[in-house]
């Protein structure tokens, strides 16, 4: 079992960010975690990881992380872009030796990285800085790999790039997202979170019109595409 | 002159980590303010020694400096940087005018503290900027890859299982530190242009973080040999010089390349 919770829940001061969050993730398992802005996403990975201590029972890949540091050496976060100093004078081989990982060149390959290396990072595109990011966490070769919003201003192809490489990953996958679109066919469960739990399982059973009104308090049209996998339509609201 | 010359290598060496540091770390107010801190522990050493309580300005101002920097570190983790840095600042002040005010007969003493004067570099002053210097150069190099990581990524080196809390404590020692030892030669008011200025010119056409120690380091070798010499040739205060070279170039590089876009 890769994440195993009960009853978690957590509180910024008196104000709730999580509510008595029960659920099971297993090993291997690629996870989309949606919801609004302030519905408990970003806090969520951050009690996984152990920097927020949640209340209730918790276990990453057998750690209580609140307790057991070393949980961090067999996981690898992916910070919002919106989180780092971009000012920095920092090389993209910089960037990616600061977990004190060793360079694989078969992941730089395989996000087209490898001509990148003397760039500074803060010149490159928003998509190029996210592939670093990503190559960054897999050369840690996680057991578990947490992503948060990594295709906030990614343009499409390069969304389509990263979901190829993440379907490869040999690890446990969760990922905070706004839209589930581009990763849709990729994941095996989502969780639809508002401070709780209010869905966790396959498109089918978790995008429901009620669910979505719960999640975002306005009527998200559901269509069924080609495939059979209900997608949500943002941004055509239904008041 | 021997000593001028190494004393200008080590305040250059010093101002070129620190000012790095609080570039990178957006608090750069942090050196007006820690030198502010400093000026009261030095105003509290002039006071005792007045009163027949022979002190020396080095220890007391070093603690001053280091106790409210880590007060704007603490105070930052409630609200943000400034206003951390501010509530620092505003206290420090506070402090260094009362002291101040007790003192009689003293300005001089005060004066040079305030505006520095590289050219009265005592021996004393060069034993506290090597000890200073070799302090800061062994944290900061035993420590670089972490302060990198953390200022670039504060989250994802949290994830890493660095202590933020910690690195950023030692950060502003170190920068109290440098402040302390720079502080007779350059002064506590013209501390934070000569910290700055050229730090905030090397992060924008630096090509690393290493560039970016060369280029502060030069600029600010260079800034201060300058304003020595104009000093030699007119009655004018050399760290004074040094300081309004360093931010008129930091001016007029940044209108050249306003204007080139």
């Amino acid at each position: 079992m890769a994440v195993e919770a009960k009853n978690l829940s957590y509180s910024y001061g008196k104000k709730k960010a999580l509510e008595n969050l029960s659920f099971k993730i297993d090993d291997g398992e690629f996870i989309a975690v949606l919801g609004p802005n302030g519905a408990g996403k970003t806090t969520l990975l951050k009690c996984l990881l152990g920097l927020l201590k949640a209340e209730g029972e918790l276990l990453v890949l057998g750690f209580d992380p609140r307790k057991d540091r070393r949980v961090l050496e067999r996981i690898s976060y992916v910070p919002q872009r919106s989180s780092l100093a971009l000012d920095l004078p920092l090389t993209v081989e910089k960037v990616l030796s600061m977990c004190d990982t060793e360079l694989d060149w078969e992941i730089l390959e395989q996000l087209e990285l490898k001509d990148k290396m003397k760039m500074l990072f803060r010149e490159l595109s928003g998509g190029y800085q996210q592939r670093v990011l990503i190559a960054r966490a897999l050369m840690k070769k996680p057991k578990l790999l947490l992503l948060d919003e990594p295709f906030n201003g990614v343009d499409l192809l390069t969304q389509e790039k990263i979901v190829e490489i993440l379907e490869d990953v040999n690890a446990t996958i969760i990922v905070v997202l706004h839209n589930i679109n581009p990763i849709l066919h990729a994941v095996d469960r989502i969780m639809l979170l508002n401070r709780e739990l209010i869905a966790f399982g396959r498109s089918n059973e978790v995008f429901r019109k009620e669910n979505m009104l719960k999640v975002y308090k306005i009527e998200i049209p559901l269509i069924v595409c080609e495939e059979g996998f209900i997608h949500p339509l943002y941004g055509d609201h239904h008041g | 002159m021997v000593e001028i010359f190494l004393a200008l290598i080590l305040i250059s060496l010093l101002i070129s980590i620190s000012g790095n540091l609080a570039v990178f770390r957006k608090a750069s107010f942090l050196i007006a303010s820690v030198s502010h801190s400093a000026l009261a522990g030095v105003a509290l050493s002039l006071l005792l020694t007045s009163l027949g309580f022979e002190q020396d300005y080095f220890l007391l101002a070093t603690l001053f400096a280091i106790a409210f920097a880590l007060l704007a570190s603490l105070t930052s983790r409630f609200s943000d940087i400034d206003t951390g840095v501010a509530i620092s600042f505003a206290l420090s002040m506070a402090i260094a005018v009362v002291f101040l005010s007790l003192i009689r007969g003293i300005s001089a003493k005060i004066w040079a503290f305030l505006f520095g004067e590289i050219l009265l570099v005592t021996e004393q002053d060069l034993i506290y900027l090597t000890f200073s210097t070799i302090l800061v150069i062994l944290l900061f190099g035993l420590l670089y890859n972490k302060f990198i990581f953390f200022l670039f990524d504060p989250e994802g080196a949290k994830a890493s299982g660095i202590n933020p809390k910690l690195l950023d404590i030692i950060l502003f020692a170190i920068i109290a530190t440098s402040v302390v030892a720079v502080i007779r030669s350059v002064g506590a008011i013209l501390a934070y242009s000569i910290f700055i200025a050229p730090s905030a010119i090397a992060k924008e056409f630096a090509q690393s973080v290493k560039q970016s120690l060369i280029i502060t380091f030069g600029i600010t070798l260079i800034s201060l040999m300058l304003g020595i010499s104009v000093s030699l040739i007119f009655p004018v205060s050399a760290s004074a010089l040094a300081a309004l070279i360093a931010s008129t170039l930091y001016i007029v590089v940044f209108s050249l390349r306003r204007l080139k876009k």
